[in-house]
Order: structure tokens, then sequence, then C-alpha cells
């Protein structure tokens, strides 16, 4: 999977799990952008992923993404 | 039938409930747009196997409802019965409470879930302004787990015991918010992590980690026995997942999620059939279809000597594990029927004449074979039986059966079957849909009550007049306060009845203790039988005296009972001994129910006058009341 795909496959995620009609996601995206963001939601938004791609993520790879660019860049390593 | 080659769903997807459909989140978006019977569509959309996703949404949806039209919301409220629930853990649980909104709903309870703001649960139940406290709500479950209890993991010692701080700890929590008023509590079992210290010593080596909480859950279920507290059996639950999937460690250190949230819809569903039963909903009458139910193969087409029942044919095994299932629910309070498209003589056969046939026709309470939709057959039963539509779980192999039920009477449990019907058991066992708290002797003889009752209704068919049939039931009845014989059956009326069911107050055993001994309390416990049998206690009534005024606080009766004037019995009872207490003035009080609407003149039948203050109110002088008319020896 691109970068760019999986951009759009996280931003469907993002809509689905918070509920929104639409939503931009940049690498410097964090929590503080998006209202409906916090610390309840971001367990169904790890869920949700974990289950797109069917993987579970390790205690490593859920610690130290700053923002949605690290994250990105997590998931592909682990698709990849 | 299905396509033989799909693969059975896992307990994480609760594969006892059918699929969402595709357009689940739009039938969610829907439900605030139109808000027409809102709580009912909401109420259909719960009964599928949702994920934590389609839970939050679901959720969403009925809370945004609830939000957008009060006047409404009374209406709804009237419908289903509500219950506040206190949360308290020393994990994070605020994900779990869409799901045991949700999962409460799929089991006909409106529920409100109120967390605790402190991360101690002892400070929670102890503090009177904790959100809990303040809240007062119906029940609390003490959701803790195995890092939230101070176990002691010691190797050093050989002599440990359960360090009583430990049961001390757990019974601190649970006194401090009976104090405040909290009447239900739930205290979850504990699920021990997969991990051995030593290796199989574990199990004897008393300051290991697993025979600590061993012991911990051994003293919990006396506890839980002996002071009435309700027991979330969590451990069990675990178990059946696998303690290493339950468990996960990463959830923990990140969110401090007690047990991986995968199995959050699990949980709920579990939780939400305690909650089903605590509020009187546990269902009470399993139907059976017959072909590939009971037996392999289509009795009609391959008769007798060709259905595959037993004989050491795997399959012909699996059928007779189904209705040695059948059997045990049988032998714990559940009442059989028979829903099949046969011929009704072709039905019967195997019952008479099949050598390995385990069920007998005498264990089938209602017996109906006919070519009529299996859902016009159901609501025949349900009536036969005097008992809701709600009350029932329906058995079929056959997905097109299932479908048609689940369409036309929403109100009937269909559990989702695998093909393979050595999982029939393990299906609709683990729907739970007959889940209860207590287990009475009148459980263990209601399948010979309904025999009784089925011949009672031979006799009042062929019965002239109804006032002949009454005489000829030689009825006696037995109307006494309570005490300690009756006390757990009067617990189970209050709590079971909907029917004639006055105000839907439900009390505990520890209140109806309670009511037994206070001196401004009358109570009353009724038993009835006739020459057909004995039908043990079948009404209760709490009324409280204040100065010369009476106030029925509940009057509930059995519906097998209905239409015997046992009413008249009662009433011509609660006068009297209002007359010996100095009573002047009796008041009733209805408050309507969705269930409750064949009681709803009875007040007014029984010459009590409507108050002219309160609608829900009715008023019965002593003076001028006229003892009524019964059958009834007494």
């Amino acid at each position: 999977m691109t970068e760019k795909e999986l951009y759009g496959v996280l931003s469907e995620i993002f809509i689905d799990v918070f509920d929104l009609d639409d939503v931009e996601l940049n690498p410097d995206t964090t929590a503080t952008n998006i209202n409906e963001w916090d610390s309840l939601s971001n367990i169904q938004l790890l869920l949700a992923v974990e289950k797109r791609f069917n993987f579970r993520f390790s205690s490593f790879e859920v610690s130290g993404n700053r923002n949605v660019g690290e994250f990105v860049k997590m998931i592909l390593s682990k698709l990849n | 039938m299905a396509s033989p080659d799909v693969q059975p769903r896992s307990l994480e997807s609760l594969p006892w409930l059918p699929i969402a459909p595709e357009d689940f989140r739009q039938q969610c978006r829907a439900l605030s747009q139109n808000k027409h019977n809102s709580i009912d569509r909401a109420r259909n959309l719960a009964k599928y196997s949702l994920d934590n996703l389609q839970l939050v949404k679901l959720a969403r949806s009925l809370r945004a409802l609830k939000q957008v039209d009060l006047t409404k919301q009374v209406k709804d409220q009237a419908s289903l019965p509500q219950y506040r629930l206190g949360l308290t853990s020393n994990g994070t649980l605020d994900h779990l409470k869409p799901v045991l909104e949700i999962s409460a709903l799929r089991h006909g309870v409106q529920l409100d879930v109120i967390s605790g703001d402190f991360g101690q649960s002892a400070q929670e139940a102890m503090d009177p302004e904790s959100a809990i406290n303040m809240a007062i709500p119906d029940g609390v479950l003490i959701a803790l787990d195995y890092r939230g209890l101070p176990f002691l993991e010691s190797f050093s010692s050989e002599n440990i015991t359960l360090k009583s701080s430990v049961i001390d700890y757990i019974t601190t929590i649970v006194d401090g918010f009976t104090r405040h008023g909290i009447k239900t509590i739930f205290v979850q079992s504990i699920v021990p992590p997969p991990v051995l210290m030593l290796g199989s010593l574990d199990r004897q080596h008393n300051g290991s980690l697993r025979f600590q909480i061993a012991l911990f859950n051994e003293h919990l279920t006396r506890l839980c026995r002996d002071k009435g507290w309700i027991m979330f059996d969590t451990e069990s639950i675990a178990s059946f997942v696998g303690l290493e999937r339950w468990h996960d460690p990463v959830s923990w250190h990140m969110a401090k999620l007690p047990f991986s949230p995968s199995y959050s819809p699990l949980y709920g569903e579990y939780f939400a059939r305690l909650l089903a039963a605590v509020n009187g909903l546990s269902r009470k009458c399993l139907v059976l279809d017959l072909d590939n139910t009971l037996w392999g193969g289509v009795i009609g087409d391959d008769g007798i000597e060709n259905i595959i029942l037993g004989q050491g044919s795997p399959l012909g095994e699996a059928y007779i594990a189904i209705q040695k299932m059948a059997l045990t629910l049988k032998q714990r309070g559940i009442i059989l029927a028979v829903c099949s498209k046969n011929d009704e003589k072709i039905a019967r056969q195997p019952f008479r004449e099949h050598r390995e046939m385990l069920l007998k026709e005498s264990d089938i309470a209602v017996f109906i074979a006919n070519w009529q939709p299996k859902s016009t057959n159901l609501e025949l039963i349900a009536k036969k039986l005097n008992i809701g539509l709600d009350a029932l779980v329906f058995l079929d192999d056959n997905p097109v059966e299932r479908n048609q039920v689940r369409q036309t009477l929403s109100q009937v449990a269909v559990p989702e079957l695998p093909n393979d019907p050595a999982l029939f058991p393990f299906m609709l066992l683990n729907s739970g849909w007959f889940e209860t708290i207590q287990l009475t002797q009148e459980d263990r003889t209601r399948a010979e009550q309904y025999q009784n009752e089925a011949q009672r209704m031979i006799v009042k068919e062929s019965s002239p007049d109804i006032e002949s049939y009454l005489r000829f039931l030689e009825m006696k009845a037995w109307l006494i306060p309570f005490d300690a014989q009756g006390r757990v059956r009067i617990t189970q009326l209050i709590n079971k009845t909907n029917q004639f069911n006055f105000t839907n107050r439900r009390y505990n055993e520890a209140q109806i203790l309670a009511f037994e001994k206070a001196s401004n309390f009358i109570t009353l416990q009724i038993g009835l039988e006739d020459r057909f049998g004995d039908n043990g206690i079948i009404s209760v009534v709490i009324a409280e005296q204040q100065d010369q005024i009476l106030f029925i606080r509940n009057w509930v009766m059995s519906c097998r009972v209905f239409s015997r004037q046992v009413e008249h019995a009662v009433i011509n009872e609660v006068v009297t001994l209002a007359g010996k207490h100095n009573i002047t003035t009796i008041v009733g009080e209805f408050i309507p129910t969705s269930r409750n609407g064949v009681i709803k003149n009875l007040f007014a039948d029984l010459g009590f006058l409507k108050s002219e203050m309160d609608e829900v109110l009715w008023e019965l002088k002593v003076e001028s009341f006229r003892s009524l008319n019964h059958m009834i020896q007494l």
C-alpha cells in the first residue's frame, strides 16, 4: 500500500469512528485538531485500524506516535 | 438448508446473534430522522451481533433521540423498564458504556450508566458525594480485576492464607454503596492471568496469585449467597474465550483496559442477561422445531426407521445431546413446547415409537404441528401458556424459518444456529435468554404445574358456565403475612410478574425481609390449590400504613390464576386486616406499563374510586366496603 492510499483508508476510518462528515488528514494532524478525538475514541480508532488490516499493534507501535504522520509511517512499515 | 461449508463464527462475534445488515449505519442514522416508534426500532437494531464501533454508533443515535424529544421520552419510557447502573473499576471502563447500554436494550432494559469519577472504588463507595452515590442508581457493578485487589503474591512462606484485607476491601466497597441506598450490588469474579509462576505447583502454593484468586472467588461466591450480592461471573466468560485471548497486556499498559476490547461486546451481552433477570425479564419457554432440530431428517419423508437419532452415529448423538439439553432446561424450570410443520400424528410418532427419543410427549407443555406459519403457532403457544411473546425462545435449524419469525414477531428470541447440530447446545445455552438469578422449588416443578394447568383448561372448556367451573375446581387458599418460608418465592414473584403488577415496584430479598419485620407494613402471601394441584404462592401484597391510611405499594398475582376471583379473596382480606389496624382508607396505585393493561380497570371493579387529586391513585373506604363473592375456601 502506498502512503497516499493509506491516508485515504485512514480518512475513511476517522470519519467512521469519530462520526464526521469529512476529514482532512495531514502529517501534522493531532488529536487537538479533531474535536471528537479523545483518549476514549482513540481506543476505538486503534481497534478499527487493527480490524481493517487484520493485525494487532504492539506496545512499541502504540507508544510515541505524536501525530498522524508518525502513525502512518508506523502502519506502512507494518504492512510492507 | 444453508450452505454446508460456512465456518462457524467465533465466540467474539456473539454467534447466536444474527449478523447486522449492510445498511446498519444508515438505519442508525435514520432513527433520529424519523421518531415514530424509535425505541422499538433501536431495540430491533440492538438484536444483531454488533462490534464495538457499531455499538457506539447505535448508542450515539439512541442518545440523540432522547435529547431531542422529551415528551416522546415519557411515552417510550413506559414501554421498557429503566435501570440506572453505577460502574466502578480499577481500570478504564468508559468504553463499555455504549456497549452496556445497547446490550441492555437487546434484553429489554433501558440502561443509564453512571461512571465512577474516582479511580479508587473504595473512595467512590464511601464518599456520599461521589458521582455514583449522588446519582442514586438502582444497582452498581463493581468491576474490579486482579490488579485492583490487594492480593499478595509471595513465595517466601508456606503458610499464607488469603489476606483478610482482600475480603475486607471488597466488603468495604459493597457496604459503602449499600449505605448510600443502592439496592443491588453486582460483583465480578476475578479472572486470573494466563501465567504460572511456579508451574503446576501454583495451584497448591498458598502464596501464588492463582491460588489467591481461586480462594477469593470461592469466598466471593459464599458472600454473594449469604448477603444477596449478585455475582457477575467474568471468570467463566473469560475461560470460555480463553484466558490468553481475554487478557491483553498491551491494552492495559496503553489505556488501563482490563481485558481485550475485542471482547467488550461479549462482556456487555453477558452482563445484560443479569440485568434482564433482575428486572424480571428472563425468558420462560423454549419452543422446539422437530425435523433436523430434535432428530436428523424429516419424519414425514424419511419415516421413523430412517430419521437419525442416537445409535452411535456422530449426527445421531448430536441430536440426543440437544434433547438432553432440553430436558435439563425443563428440570430447571423452563417450559418446553413444540412448533413443527408436519401432520400432528406424524410429528408425534418419534415421541411415541422411537427407542432413542429422550423427550417424551409429557415433557412438552404445548405441542403444535400443522402447516401454518411458525409465527402464528408461536402466538398460539404464548396464548395457551398465558405468557408474553417476549418469554419465548425459538430453536429451529432452518434459517428461512428463523428469519420469518424474526421479521414477524420481534419479541421472540431466535438464536442463530450454525449448520452443525453438535454446536446447537452451545449456541442455545450461550444465547443466555433463560439466565436467572434465583432458582426455587417453584421453578423445579413448573413443568408439572403447566401440565395441571392444561388439565384445568380442558375442564374449563367443557364447563357450561364459569361458576360451575370455579365450583368444580374446589379451590382452597391461604393468606398469611410474609414469613421466612415464603421469602424466596415472594421475591421471585415480585420480580417476575409483569401483567398483574400494579406499580411495577421490584424489591430484593433484603427489602422483603424488611417489610416482613416492619410494624407499619401489612404484607400478604397468598397460596392457592385446587383439585388439580397446588399452585403454591401466587400473589403478594405489600402495603404501608401511615396513620389511618393504607398505601398498597404493590400487588402482584401470577397470570396462571387469573379469572378465578382470587383478587376478590385478597381484597376482602386486605380490608379485614385494615379494619383491625384502625385504617379508614385504602389507597391503591396503578402505574401503567406496556404489559399491565389487563388490570387497568381492576380497582374500579373491586369498588375503589378514582382519586380526584392524582391520576394514578384509587381509594377505598373501609367502612363502606362490601365483601366480594368468590368460590374459594379459606
